[in-house]
């Protein structure tokens, strides 16, 4: 009896894991894209009702210029039965819901996508995205071509040799700069490291001479925005605000004093390559900056400082309150807040353009800013991150990948109205023409071309380890400015070893999986 | 440091020096048989212990009970309180509800508001209907078990036992795949149907069928009652006790589940969310001007299970104690 | 001729068999959906993942997946110095035990005293109970948040009221471990509570006339009566807190999110991160190719959990609640025999075997 029970159950029990053995090794569907392209009489893809389903990681407030020419790729193409509805994902989630709504729900998956183009190898790797060569061939005509884009931005979008994506822009973070306060203490907004040096240095000076002059931007108390010495901003004036944790600066800086020092972040393999001496030297200065001691490199004196560059007590949240008051005089954010902020500053400030003495807030890009050797030829280089088109692997039917493949290419190639929100094209045909530098909102001289130049961005490289490359390199810098007693107490170098180590043996894990 | 704490240092401080004495007086007295009869007397010598119990009892629920209040002030205090003159339970510019009013208002970074409504909804009904079938299939399973006699009952039932060994976590990144295949990870269902295999209920009880009388089965069954009609006219009414007590666990358990909503609705789309997942959601801006809000979330979300409780919390106790806990 | 039946026999076996399908058809019925939902997402799952825990597992790229036997486990248990998997698995695990180790015995004994002074019944009890339940019943989340007003640096209630400048949540992990400590024993022994009361509710009054008659009272009768009787009630509640607390969570996610970071022999860590936080961070991650490596943690966590929770249901089985003794000594006068041989056969009502 209990040998027959035993029996039973082991046969049970072998049935149950074969039939989850063959589940598992299932290796899905073959997901062959159907070739449905009809042709009309003029040579041009018939589309039959085709609604886009895209999912843009672009936010607020950039996400409305977005829209404006999505509305005008509707209006283009609705004649012709294509159409795309765009959807917003923070960016916190969408990099793991992609995959996961692309594998567990297609019915609710998106078409195509708008993300970061530094995720794309990874994207392409993973089986996520589909090669949009072919789409474009099956257009006769079509003037597609990568040479139309910004090579380095563009060589971001190339996996295996193929296209997987289009890019549509390229910016970095940008300096807000208190240019009142600067010209008023007959300073200029500097252009590079050293001046920068130089103007903190001075600021800090007539700080504590008691004669440096300052003004608040608050449209509250009128008697704040009159320029005063009097200003008490504690013992000590830090000029330049440097977030502990959570600020949006960490992806940018570091990246770009590796790239203006002479290396590169990602190498060969797709491994980190940023553990520069460019970068340890940056790092020991911007440590130097919280504690106000001299900057050595290599053994010689480079840097004196009047005292602390940068406060202990900020973070993320102090950012605009700090450079609203006049407590400090640069701070680093997003260029998609240039807009609103301009508006916000010179509507209680004024500007010159309306006849004051001021411009109350200028932009600064990193050209230069961190680069130790300031004629060196990338020393005007800038880590720049941009945003590009794909089309996901759920969408099978032929004509809908064309369809995606248009509309990744009017995007891309019609975007004026979008810049408005702090960007820079990819184009090369729109940086060339005048729609962008003469656009109607007068965007691009108010605070666009203070963007940079688009050919001195240099991105990550396409690697599919790119949350290992570049989450450890912000680690970098978190740790550099944390209050964590451990941190501070070990050094630069080590903290670079630290964590580039772990980049390493992350991606090693990985692939020996 | 803050008076108040000074304070309410020194009047424990007191409170325990006179427990103490009265403690030590009385077990003098009583060891020197000096004790007074009269009335105060034969109360202290008899109640001795409990007069103990009710000041330490209190002087704990007091300290214990100070974090609520936190949460509760705090969620009425403003904003401008919580950046300018922090770390007053009684902020100077008064109580607010404004914390309130920004939770149902509480817009993304992106423009589209969250859907807190829909959250409390979802929440709701996971947790109701969850109860309900689970009430429903663990009450069949267990009277199985008890009053149905069949082949391998108690092998099964080891077996159940033995499952409930292994802890959900082991199982987390196949149930999602499960859940995919079964087309069911983007709605609701996906919180609820997982839950309904659950063993700890299940055992509860069936613990609480075992202590009913054999006879009165045997007497039905004789009067020749079917199952079915069994256990809806006899097992129900005397199970009352323990589906209450399992009812308000699977329905607690269900709308504090925070972990597995978490996973398995992904973050896409909000309007799934249930309203721990989006109280997590919203507290993980830890700053001042965004904690009122938070703390105003949280006690919302905590609301409906307080009240639950304060109604059933007598029952629950009865119920576990009833149901003789015996390990 | 063998062929040929009576009426009454064919009739016999006819109803054997409808009577059969009967009795099992209602089983079917009662127990069918509950096994059902147990067979469906219970044991499938496990299974599922036992197989995957054998590969590499990509969900997004199944062409990727490859058998790997039990390569995934010989990571975890081996690879301590090369695999990140390895180290953060094992960290996170010291972690989580270190943390079960210092909170369970104060989330068995506190509950105790507490239940201890409740059994008393001093005035208005039942209020005191139901204070003292109600900070379990909240949620995780909500009870997070309160915690994080009270310990925030700039604003929180403790750093101002006691004049302190401490970062309770970011500044070192030991701050913040205790803080999440502070949060679990605030929120985290109800059910201890509840169950310890209970326990001390049914012992025996029996018991206590005796102790009385012996002139056992007071705190000698404690000691000596009442916690023997609830030895089952503690043991449990020692198992289920240990287990409960491997799997620690939502504290440490609404809390301080692993954070912060800290850096051991040149290597980094979240200093505040759990088993379970550190799963649920790599199936919330980018990389989708660790499902594999994921379900052998997983599985690993549960073998280990399982050893904990067989360990307690040895050490509840062995001793019966009180009636060893008495078995015995009825065997004895039965059979004349003293010792264990001579126990009668159990008439348990819960265990019983193949009844007719």
């Amino acid at each position: 009896m209990k040998l027959k029970k035993l029996t039973t159950f082991a046969v049970c029990a072998a049935t149950a894991l074969t039939c989850t053995l063959s589940a598992a090794c299932n290796t899905g569907d073959g997901n062959g894209i159907v070739n449905d392209l009809v042709y009309d009489e003029y040579g041009e893809v018939v589309f039959d009702n085709v609604n886009l389903k895209v999912w843009s990681v672009i936010g607020s407030p950039d996400n409305k210029y977005l829209d404006k020419v999505n509305t005008s790729f509707n209006d283009y193409y609705r004649s012709n039965g294509l159409t795309a509805t765009v959807t917003e994902v923070a960016e916190s989630a969408f990099y793991n819901q992609i995959v996961q709504t692309l594998n567990t729900d297609p019915k609710n998956s998106p078409d195509v996508i708008i993300f970061h183009s530094e995720r794309l190898a990874k994207l392409a790797n993973d089986k996520v995205l589909l090669p949009m060569d072919d789409f474009y061939a099956a257009v006769q005509g079509n003037t597609f071509s990568k040479e139309n884009y910004l090579s380095e931005v563009m060589q971001q979008c190339i996996y295996d040799s193929k296209i997987y994506g289009v890019p549509l822009d390229v910016h970095a973070g940008m300096w807000y700069v208190r240019e009142d306060i600067l010209e008023m203490n007959e300073l200029e907004v500097p252009t590079s490291l050293s001046e920068l040096v130089e103007v903190c240095n001075s600021l800090i000076d007539l700080y504590n001479a008691g004669q440096l002059q300052t003004r608040a931007m608050d449209k509250d108390d009128a008697a704040a925005r009159n320029w005063t010495t009097d200003a008490d901003f504690g013992d000590d004036y830090c000029p330049i605000v440097m977030s502990k944790q959570g600020g949006i600066e960490t992806g940018w800086i570091p990246q770009t004093a590796v790239i203006q020092n002479g290396g590169a972040i990602t190498d060969a393999n797709g491994g980190p390559a940023w553990d520069t001496k460019g970068l340890t030297d940056v790092m020991q200065m911007f440590r130097d900056w919280q504690t106000g001691a001299s900057t050595y490199v290599d053994g010689q004196l480079k840097f004196e400082y009047s005292g602390k560059f940068v406060d202990e007590k900020n973070d993320y949240n102090t950012t605009w309150s700090k450079l609203a008051k006049g407590e400090a005089v640069f701070c680093c954010e997003g260029p998609w807040w240039a807009e609103d902020r301009l508006d916000e500053y010179e509507a209680v400030l004024g500007s010159k353009a309306n006849g004051d003495r001021f411009n109350p807030l200028g932009l600064m890009n990193m050209s230069k800013l961190y680069a130790l050797d300031e004629d060196a030829e990338y020393a005007s280089k800038v880590y720049g991150v941009g945003h590009c088109f794909s089309v996901c692997k759920t969408v099978t039917s032929l004509t809908k990948c064309v369809g995606a493949a248009l509309y990744a290419q009017y995007m891309t190639e019609n975007a004026y109205d979008y810049f408005q929100g702090g960007h820079l094209p990819a184009n090369k045909a729109i940086i060339a023409s005048e729609k962008f530098t003469q656009h109607k909102s007068g965007y691009y001289d108010r605070y666009v071309k203070y963007l940079g130049n688009p050919e001195d961005f240099v991105m990550l490289g396409s690697t599919p380890h790119y949350s290992e490359v570049y989450q450890s390199l912000k680690s970098v810098y978190e740790d550099v400015f944390t209050y964590n007693a451990d941190y501070q107490a070990m050094t630069i170098q080590q903290i670079i070893n630290a964590r580039v180590s772990e980049a390493r043996n992350d991606i090693a894990s990985k692939e020996g999986l | 440091m803050n008076v108040f704490i000074i304070v309410g240092i020194i009047i424990i401080a007191l409170i325990a020096a006179l427990l103490i004495a009265l403690d030590i007086t009385v077990i003098v007295l009583k060891r020197k048989k000096l004790m007074p009869t009269n009335k105060l007397g034969r109360y202290l010598s008899r109640n001795l212990v409990q007069i103990n119990a009710f000041t330490v009892l209190t002087v704990f629920c007091v300290v214990w009970l100070i974090p609520l209040l936190i949460g509760v002030l705090g969620s009425l205090t403003s904003r401008y309180a919580f950046e300018n003159s922090p770390g007053e339970l009684f902020p100077n510019d008064g109580f607010t509800f404004e914390n309130y009013l920004a939770f149902f208002n509480k817009y993304e970074v992106d423009g589209t508001r969250l859907p807190v409504e829909r959250w409390i909804l979802n929440s709701f009904i996971v947790s109701t209907v969850s109860t309900f079938l689970y009430l429903l299939v663990a009450g069949l399973a267990a009277y199985a078990f008890v009053f149905m006699k069949f082949k391998f009952r108690n092998i099964i039932f080891m077996f159940l036992i033995f499952t409930m060994v292994i802890p959900g976590i082991a199982t987390m990144t196949p149930q999602l795949s499960n859940i995919a295949n079964l087309g069911i990870a983007r709605s609701l269902w996906a919180l609820i149907l997982p839950g309904l295999g659950g063993v700890g209920g299940l055992y509860l009880i069936r613990q609480f069928f075992l202590g009913i009388p054999k006879d009165l089965i045997e007497s039905a069954k004789m009067d020749g009652m079917s199952h079915i009609k069994i256990f809806l006219h006899i097992i129900l009414p005397l199970g009352k006790s323990v589906f209450l007590v399992q009812g308000l666990f699977c329905f607690m358990g269900a709308w504090n589940d925070l972990l597995w909503p978490q996973i398995i609705l992904g973050t896409a789309d909000k309007s799934l969310w249930t309203l721990q997942v989006g109280v997590a959601y919203i507290s993980g801006d830890k700053t001042a001007n965004a904690i009122g809000m938070s703390l105003a979330s949280a006690i919302f979300s905590a609301i409906p299970i307080i009240i639950l409780y304060i109604f059933t919390q007598n029952k629950i106790i009865e119920g576990v104690a009833a149901s003789g806990v015996k390990g | 001729m063998e062929r040929m039946t009576t009426v009454s026999n064919y009739a016999l076996k006819r109803s054997k068999r409808t009577e059969f399908f009967k009795r099992y058809g209602i089983v079917l019925i009662f127990l069918g959906p509950y096994l059902f939902f147990f067979l469906l997402f219970c044991i499938y799952p496990l299974l599922y993942g036992i197989v995957m825990s054998l590969m590499k597992f990509s969900i997004s790229d199944y062409s990727q997946n490859e058998w790997r036997g039990l390569k995934n486990y010989w990571t975890i248990l081996t690879q301590y110095s090369n695999s990140v998997y390895s180290r953060n698995f094992w960290y996170s695990m010291k972690n989580t035990a270190v943390f079960a180790v210092i909170i369970v015995p104060l989330a068995v004994t506190i509950p105790l005293i507490m239940a201890v002074l409740i059994n008393t019944k001093p005035k208005g009890y039942k209020v005191f109970r139901a204070l003292i339940y109600l900070p379990s019943v909240l949620p995780v989340s909500a009870s997070g948040v309160i915690f994080i007003a009270m310990f925030s640096r700039n604003f929180g209630y403790i750093n101002q009221w006691f004049g302190t400048d401490i970062d309770w949540l970011g500044g070192s992990s030991t701050t913040a471990w205790i803080v999440i400590l502070l949060l679990c024993l605030w929120g985290g022994w109800g059910g201890n509570f509840i169950i310890l009361s209970a326990g001390l509710k049914n012992v025996d009054k029996s018991l206590y006339e005796a102790a009385n008659v012996d002139g056992c009272t007071g705190f000698r009768r404690m000691m000596v009566v009442t916690f023997p009787a609830i030895k089952q009630q503690l043991i449990l509640c020692l198992f289920t807190t240990i287990i409960g607390y491997f799997g620690l969570y939502g504290q440490i996610y609404v809390l301080t999110n692993a954070g912060p970071s800290i850096n051991i022999d040149g290597i980094n860590y979240n200093s505040t991160m759990s088993i379970m936080w550190y799963l649920q961070s790599l199936i919330n991650g980018t990389n989708f190719e660790v499902y594999g490596m994921v379900s052998a943690m997983g599985l690993l966590l549960g073998i280990f959990v399982g050893i904990i929770t067989g360990l307690q249901l040895w050490l509840t089985r062995e001793r019966k609640s009180g009636t060893k003794l008495s078995t015995e000594f009825a065997a004895y006068m039965q059979t004349g025999v003293i010792g264990k041989s001579a126990a009668l056969p159990e008439v348990s009502d819960d265990k019983g075997g193949n009844e007719k």
